[in-house]
């Protein structure tokens, strides 16, 4: 008597087939999707104040060291402090335009004088056991905008690269092209000439005469 | 030919200890478990799945924030340390630091170069200091009778006792010395206001018999200081002055000065102790004698002085003298430390100076704390007339308006406690100290002080804030303002880096102003002590122009002798053969006050490398005549007082003496001081203070208590357990080199050639061709050769002539890279986490050998044999030469560290910051919140500059590379190449002694190359080929030939 129909014979192969593929594909889709380039590029948190980068480095282009007053001297480049908005924002109270004081900038004033620091939520997040040094980036000639992106023209920052340990050595081990002369350091929107030769040139140069040779070994950044 | 042992156990070539050398992991069990294969499937299935689930972790990262300051603060730079000069005192002694803050955070101690008396270094205790400031025991809130109360209550408490009513009558005020002018400014205060309290003062480790016998000989109450730069020949009297005494750090820095023989003449020490101390371990000539007779060996000195015409003869004295001596010579003829006595003499009396030439002598004396005045009188007397390099320092606060300064601590309790029973005494403000435990057994000052209202400020749960009325917790030097005296006169602010972390908290000058009832901030209290200062250079330098007055005191006279001599007839000692207990001070915990501080009770004792625990420390021969052994729980009786604990055999200890180290065995304290060691308190009397005078007694409980003592843990492999014998020294095996200076000199190269397998000899001249072997050619090596291309190449010399094994650098590199303590338990298991190892050996028979220190950390092998074991390149080279530990690839095999010749490796088997006691439950909301983390005031103090590792993971020293790679992004940034000693690693910086030296050994000109360059210096186990960027000098003694059984 047959309690199983006969094309349940073909049932093992298929299910080794099939299981197979399954796992293949799990692993693909684990390797590409879940990579930093996909789960952390793009990663943009609501901010407490809707603050536009946009606005004031784009626009009112405001330098990138105006407010991040530490990155040429220490390893991070600091979130300003209150009192650095209000340097302007205790004049600037509105929109251009509105009618009514902006409520945003009612925060800075708030947290002022309270004396209760903004809780910014943190964009570009390395694991702790990873060390990186703003200063000696930008000493050597590295624009944020290697990292960054066009922060001058995001309304709401978002991770632009995935920073991950391989896309750091990727510029440890060639870093030509990603070097340019100090003066247009924060210049976000600067081009070297028309072509990639062009810039690498540029890089060569600059490596040559700061000496610049980054470190591959672990202990560069990591302790 | 010398042979090393680290234990007796290892002495006797015992089996076990034998067979555990061998072992791949030599505390492991994992091998002695017996599994079936089905099971260990089974396991490791699961393990696997687990495995799977951790992977869930890969989830976006829990969100951050960033808190930016509202206003910062001038010169605040986010992750960029400041250091702010302060000063710390513990006990009489007091040394300047910079401390480093990160964020508002105090997190390392170091030393401030500008103090006279630190000189940029530190003591173990003053490192380990920090660490007390966030101590999550520490207490919080005021306590009334037990209950939480507040700083108000006790205010109202205060007023109501209306002490201005009857000019404080029936007031008294118990007083930890603290070197304070402005604490004493204001006792001033309070003694005007109310003029009918009264002062007393006790600290259960103190230089009072100093300063007594000084003052009954001359008259003037001063502190001896040796300038022992100056002093060729040493002859110290249970003097520990390389490690517990006063003035330890700069005695330190000049005696070391005269160890190395690059630096020309050498000194010679001869050195007269109970127990072994570290200073026993630097002496040329170490000599035991029970504490008590030491008196006697300084008559004979003395004696012997006259003798040899340094003075003229003195009939009264000699006969004095003599008839003391005669009464003793029968017991102590046959010991060493007599016989050699006339050596030693001609020695002091050929280094001593004629008469009429002021201090030119270059002989010198000194007596230990635990000697009784009478011994430093006779010391002061013989250095008047040798004319030796000593000068006296007033004491800063002598004048008559505290007579209690000048009385010794303990007649100051004795005095409290006969005002108390008299009911002279009803209301007892204590000013830390912790006297209710520290006090001599027989005042029964735990029954008195119960009987008076007490308030106690106090820092960490102790017995007297148990047994006080009002507990006011006090704030941590870092929290507070105040001002310190050394006893040389140097004056030092300390300022606050933080402010107080509970704010009912009290500085000593605070609580004074509480009870003044005056409303003036600390800091206002020591500009107005300090009118005349520049604040603000004072403040940033750490030490204020000009000291505290000038306290030196020129050319001090002693009194008639003879006069001296009939006054203190009655107090002469006689020897006897009886034994005795004798007291010392703990390097871990000094008097007890640092037992909440896990740093310091995972500390190992130099000599009896005991962790967590102090104990019964007896002689080997003592074991064997009351058949003790290690771990045997005792009795010990002194007249009718006891005390139990745990027995343990210390070599070179005298076999009449009895050790026990002062400050363990609370019965109140916080979680890590509770429980840990016997309380030797409970047998000083008044009498028999610093070694007992009554009839001891010892007896077996027939109970076992473990200690924890890592002597035999991380043991180099050696061939003395084979039972080989071998021309050259170390057991076969040279791990430790020295020489005496003479062989020395007729043999520069001794160390060098010192090596195991004689073909090496031409190892160390770098050069292929004079191997005779070619397989230990330098090009010929089984592995690939590295090639080092980095513009830096790293390097370390370590001084062995000068390290004391005083355990500073232990516990700043604890401090420096996160190292976590593991407790009692699996310190027992061999697990202790130290980066570095202070390797003890001793050499000779268990009565009378002598003890040398070896400090060991990661040599950063250039052939690292760790490196060619490990499956998943975690261990790997920078092209500088550092063997860089990548934690996020170690899968935890410990292959490494069973492959690592020197044994440096330490694997962090549990994930011990979360296992200790002060652990609490993880506050942040993240899927692996049921785990623990460290209590929250504690991760205040972890440097954020270095990897906090986890479970599972392989760890060891990285040259502090956080601190290299610091000082190269500022000097990249400035363009230029790292200056020479602009690198200082955490060791490096501590080491009292400079026995540590960093630097890049591809600079010809930097200390470090020019030390390597030396004769002395040599690789360990060179014969391996690992090519260790450490490398050691090794030690020159300087003997003298004539003496002999020491």
């Amino acid at each position: 008597m047959n309690i199983f129909p006969k094309w349940l014979n073909k049932l093992p192969p298929i299910v080794h087939l099939v299981g197979a593929s399954v796992t293949v594909m799990a692993v693909g889709i684990v390797w590409y999707w879940f990579s930093p380039k996909n789960i952390e590029v793009g990663y943009s948190p609501t901010q407490p104040i809707d603050f536009s980068h946009q606005l004031h480095a784009g626009e009112l282009a405001i330098d990138c060291r105006y407010c991040h007053t530490t990155v040429e001297k220490a390893s991070f480049a600091a979130i300003p402090s209150t009192e650095i908005c209000m340097n302007c924002h205790n004049l600037v109270r509105r929109a251009s335009g509105a009618e009514v004081d902006s409520p945003e900038i009612a925060k800075i004033v708030d947290s002022f004088n309270s004396g209760k620091p903004i809780e910014w939520v943190k964009v570009h997040m390395l694991p702790d056991y990873a060390y990186f040094n703003h200063s000696r980036h930008i000493t050597a000639g590295v624009s944020c905008v290697e990292c960054h992106g066009r922060v001058d023209q995001m309304k709401k920052v978002f991770q632009a690269e995935p920073l991950s340990m391989a896309w750091c050595l990727d510029c440890h081990r060639d870093p030509a092209a990603s070097l340019r002369p100090q003066e247009s350091i924060t210049d976000l929107s600067w081009k070297a000439g028309t072509s990639v030769e062009e810039k690498k040139q540029i890089g060569m140069e600059i490596m040559r005469a700061k000496g610049i040779a980054p470190r591959e070994n672990c202990n560069a950044c990591h302790r | 030919m010398k042979k090393y042992w680290k234990s007796l156990a290892h002495r006797a070539r015992r089996k076990g200890l034998v067979e555990q050398s061998k072992r791949e992991f030599p505390t492991d069990r994992f091998d002695k478990i017996e599994i079936s294969r089905r099971d260990f499937f089974k396991n490791m299935g699961a393990s696997l799945a687990l495995m799977g689930l951790s992977g869930c972790g890969y989830v976006r990262k829990p969100k951050q924030k960033i808190y930016p300051y509202v206003k910062r603060p001038e010169f605040m730079v986010p992750g960029k340390p400041t250091y702010y000069a302060t000063s710390v005192s513990i006990g009489d002694d007091v040394n300047g630091v910079l401390v480093e803050s990160l964020a508002g955070r105090p997190i390392k101690v170091e030393g401030n170069p500008l103090h006279p008396v630190g000189q940029g270094k530190t003591s173990a205790w003053q490192q380990a200091s920090v660490l007390n400031l966030y101590d999550p025991d520490r207490y919080q809130r005021v306590l009334n009778k037990g209950k939480e109360s507040s700083l108000g209550d006790f205010k109202r408490w205060l007023a109501s006792l209306d002490m201005g009513a009857d000019q404080g009558d029936g007031i008294g005020m118990l007083i930890d010395y603290t070197p304070s002018p402005t604490l004493y400014s204001q006792l001033k205060k309070i003694q005007d206001r109310f003029p009918k309290i009264k002062f007393y003062r006790y600290s259960s480790v103190n230089n009072d018999n100093i300063y007594q016998g000084v003052s009954d000989i001359s008259g003037e109450y001063a502190f001896p200081f040796v300038d022992f730069t100056r002093a060729d020949v040493v002859i110290s009297l249970d003097s520990d002055f390389l490690g517990t005494d006063t003035l330890s750090l700069e005695y330190n820095r000049d005696f070391m000065r005269r160890r190395r023989p690059e630096n020309g003449k050498m000194n010679r020490l001869y050195h007269f102790e109970s127990s072994y101390s570290i200073t026993g371990g630097v002496a040329d000539h170490r000599f035991k004698v029970k504490r008590s007779d030491i008196e006697v060996i300084l008559y004979e000195i003395l004696r012997q002085v006259y003798q040899k015409g340094v003075i003229r003869t003195d009939g009264f004295l000699i006969s004095w003298i003599e008839e003391a001596i005669v009464a003793s010579v029968s017991y102590l003829k046959d010991k060493p430390a007599y016989q050699n006595i006339s050596e030693i003499v001609d020695d002091l009396v050929s280094h001593s100076a004629g008469l009429g030439r002021e201090n030119g002598g270059r002989a010198v004396l000194l007596a230990g704390p635990h000697q009784s005045p009478l011994v430093h009188s006779l010391v002061f007397y013989i250095n008047y007339i040798i004319k030796a390099p000593v000068t006296y320092y007033s004491h800063p606060f002598k004048s008559a308006e505290f007579p209690f300064i000048q009385e010794r601590g303990i007649d100051s309790l004795s005095d409290l406690t006969r005002d108390i029973e008299s009911q002279n005494i009803k209301t007892l403000f204590v000013l830390g100290g912790d006297p209710v435990y520290n006090a001599p057994v027989d005042l029964n000052f735990e029954g008195l002080f119960t009987k008076v209202d007490t308030v106690y400020l106090g820092m960490i749960p102790d017995e007297t804030g148990d047994k006080s009325s009002w507990v006011i917790p006090e704030q941590h030097y870092l929290e507070s303002w105040s001002d310190l005296v050394s006893v040389k006169g140097d004056l030092s602010l300390v300022q606050p880096l933080i402010n107080p972390m509970y704010p009912d908290s009290l500085s000593k000058s605070g609580f004074l102003s509480l009870i003044l009832g005056e409303d003036i901030g600390e800091r206002e209290l020591v500009r107005t002590t300090h009118s005349g200062i520049s604040w603000r250079r004072s403040l940033h330098n750490g030490v204020v122009k000009g000291g505290f007055g000038n306290l030196q005191r020129r050319a001090i006279a002693p009194y008639s002798i003879n006069a001296f001599v009939s006054r203190n007839s009655d107090k002469v000692k006689r020897a006897k053969d009886s034994l005795e207990v004798s007291f010392d001070v703990d390097y871990s915990v000094y008097d007890g006050s640092f037992i909440n501080n896990t740093w310091l009770q995972e500390l190992p004792d130099p000599i009896t490398k005991l962790t967590w625990d102090n104990a019964v420390m007896i002689s080997h021969a003592l074991a064997i005549k009351n058949d003790l052994k290690n771990y045997d729980m005792v009795e010990v009786a002194s007249g009718r007082y006891t005390l139990r604990g745990a027995i343990w055999v210390v070599p070179g200890q005298d076999e009449d003496t009895i050790t026990l180290k002062l400050g363990y065995g609370h019965r109140v304290s916080g979680k890590i001081g509770q429980g840990s060691g016997f309380n030797a308190s409970r047998l000083r009397t008044v009498s028999g203070y610093d070694y007992t005078d009554k009839t001891i007694k010892i007896s077996k409980t027939g109970e076992n208590y473990l200690l924890a003592s890592v002597q035999d843990h991380w043991t180099i492999e050696d061939k003395y357990f084979e039972g080989e014998e071998s021309s050259n020294s170390q057991n076969g095996r040279p791990i430790y080199r020295e020489e005496s200076v003479d062989n020395y000199k007729k043999n520069p190269r001794f160390a060098k050639e010192a090596v195991e397998v004689p073909h090496l000899k031409g190892y160390h001249d770098k050069k292929a061709e004079t191997f005779t072997d070619p397989m230990y050619a330098e090009n010929m090596s089984v592995f690939k050769e590295v090639e080092f291309t980095g513009e830096y190449q790293w390097g370390m010399a370590i001084d062995l002539s000068t390290c004391t094994g005083c355990n500073a650098c232990m516990v700043a590199c604890q401090a420096e890279n996160n190292i976590p303590v593991v407790g009692k338990e699996q310190v027992l298991w061999g697990r202790e986490m130290h980066w570095i190892r202070l390797d003890r050996y001793f050499d000779g028979d268990t009565e009378n050998p002598r003890m040398v220190h070896q400090p060991v950390t990661c040599l950063q092998c250039e052939q690292a044999p760790c490196e060619q074991v490990c499956p998943v390149a975690a261990t790997v080279h920078s092209d500088e030469g550092l063997n860089d530990m990548v934690y996020n690839r170690c899968v935890g095999t410990r292959y490494c560290s069973n492959n690592c010749p020197v044994k440096v490796r330490r694997f962090n088997y549990f994930d011990y910051h979360q296992r200790s006691p002060h652990a609490q439950k993880k506050v942040s909301s993240h899927i692996f919140e049921l785990f623990k983390e460290p209590a929250e005031s504690l991760q205040l103090q972890f440097n954020p500059d270095v990897t906090v590792r986890m479970r599972g993971v392989m760890e060891k020293c990285t040259y502090c590379v956080q601190r290299i790679n610091e000082v190269r992004v500022v000097s990249r940034n400035e363009e230029r190449k790292i200056r020479d000693g602009e690198i200082v690693t955490a060791c490096e910086q501590a080491c009292p002694t400079g026995s540590i030296t960093f630097g890049d050994i591809k600079n010809d000109g930097s200390r470090v190359t020019k030390l390597k360059r030396l004769d002395r210096d040599y690789h360990l186990l060179a014969e391996l080929n690992i090519k260790p960027r450490t490398s050691y000098l090794a030690a020159i003694n300087n003997p003298n030939q004539k003496v002999k059984g020491s």
